[in-house]
């Protein structure tokens, strides 16, 4: 439960009361709409620290950056590609102070490197079902440095028919020359 | 740079970006379903194609409220700064088209109208599909192209997949079960598979051509 400052989150919204009885509203961040949320549940112990900033590769509508916004003081980045969906990210960026909408294919990296501004990134967080997953991944690696957290939310039946431990299993293979490896979760 | 900065430069840019990438199509399949919706009921209220048209040209308003919506479409000129942006021409035929509902947003009596939205459909299809209107009637067209949900999806399909739009619940049947296969999708009610002896035959001839023509359609009119 967080506490609601500007715009109603998705999701069930709470009414409670302070220590001096004001009313305070709170929202829930729901596991089964975000996937953070749910690996957290799962056993992950990674969360925004104070003034981290962000980099999100498929934002959508931004049900997640809405939660995570309240988290930090930094910047979160939000890249999205189908102009439906983003015009309702940039309606939620006008509200809060400290996300940036980026209109742009996740592939073309000169174009995001532009809008960055020379910000060091901490956290790079990547969702986007597509065949060529690992690639994307591998090219925005280029964006950041060496100490930064990257979280990767693996589709397996949009890259291959196999099964889906087969699928991990090779993905895993792929990913250990380049990146070092701390937790693997499974749904 | 500040952080404050950065933040109004992005949603500058982002707003100049998703103007260009709303392409002109959305007229197309808006008289499509609106012909689609008279066919389908009796007499058919427009509160929801209203909302669909309202958010193409202003789409970071903060209205709700449907009846709202429409009294504020009908004093509005349909120029926008932030969205959709089309010319003089397709103006008149959208105001032609909001001029003609009454206070319930309803059709008025006279019959006439169904025919002149036919006729401004198939103007609309002259002016930016002439290469695929050789092939295909352009109500059939325009049906194809609002199944999809744009030009910019359908160019990029194979022949094959074109021919079976529509027939998506015989083709699965056919995968899981064995039945049959699917020979044609929405194109079967053209007037050439009508009079062929084949039909099968002349489905898979006619979405080979309209492939090809597609995809000269789209690079020619709608590609930046």
């Amino acid at each position: 439960m967080m506490r609601n400052l500007t715009t109603a989150a998705e999701g069930k919204n709470y009414e409670m009361k302070d220590k001096k009885k004001l009313k305070i509203k709170q929202d829930e961040w729901n596991p089964y709409r975000s996937k953070w949320k749910a690996a957290i549940e799962k056993g992950l112990n990674i969360l925004p620290k104070k003034e981290d900033n962000i980099l999100y590769l498929g934002a959508s509508s931004g049900t997640t950056i809405n939660h995570i916004s309240k988290l930090t003081s930094g910047i979160i980045f939000a890249i999205e590609n189908s102009p439906k969906m983003a015009i309702s990210l940039v309606k939620l960026a006008t509200q809060k102070n400290n996300i940036a909408p980026i209109f742009s294919d996740a592939r073309e990296i000169e174009f995001i490197e532009k809008s960055l501004f020379n910000k060091r990134i901490d956290i790079l967080f990547q969702d986007i079902p597509s065949i060529d997953q690992v690639q994307i991944l591998g090219k925005a690696s280029n964006l950041v440095d060496k100490n930064c957290k990257i979280l990767l939310s693996l589709k397996t039946q949009s890259i291959s028919q196999k099964s889906p431990k087969q699928t991990a299993l090779e993905v895993k293979e792929q990913l250990r020359k380049y990146f070092k490896i701390y937790k693997i979760i499974n749904s | 740079m500040n952080m404050e900065q950065i933040v109004k430069i992005n949603i500058k840019l982002s707003k100049e970006n998703i103007k260009k990438a709303i392409l002109r199509d959305e007229v197309i399949i808006f008289f499509t379903r609106v012909l689609e919706d008279l066919e389908r009921y009796k007499s058919p209220n427009f509160y929801g194609r209203m909302k669909d048209l309202f958010f193409l040209f202003y789409p970071y308003s903060s209205l709700d409220d449907t009846k709202r919506i429409y009294q504020e479409l009908k004093k509005s000129n349909l120029l926008s700064k932030e969205g959709l942006f089309i010319d003089e021409e397709e103006i008149s035929y959208l105001k032609f088209f909001i001029n003609n509902l009454d206070s319930s947003c309803k059709l008025k009596g006279s019959d006439g109208i169904k025919e002149e939205l036919d006729k401004i459909l198939a103007k609309l299809i002259r002016k930016y599909f002439s290469n695929s209107l050789l092939f295909l009637e352009p109500y059939l067209l325009g049906k194809l192209i609002a199944f999809v949900g744009g030009i910019k999806n359908l160019y990029r399909k194979p022949a094959s997949t074109i021919q079976l739009i529509g027939a998506e619940k015989a083709l699965f049947r056919h995968m899981l079960k064995g039945n049959p296969s699917p020979k044609y999708g929405l194109i079967y009610y053209s007037n050439k598979i009508q009079k062929s002896y084949n039909k099968g035959k002349t489905a898979r001839q006619l979405a080979n051509k309209l492939a090809i023509s597609l995809k000269q359609d789209y690079f020619q009119k709608f590609a930046r």
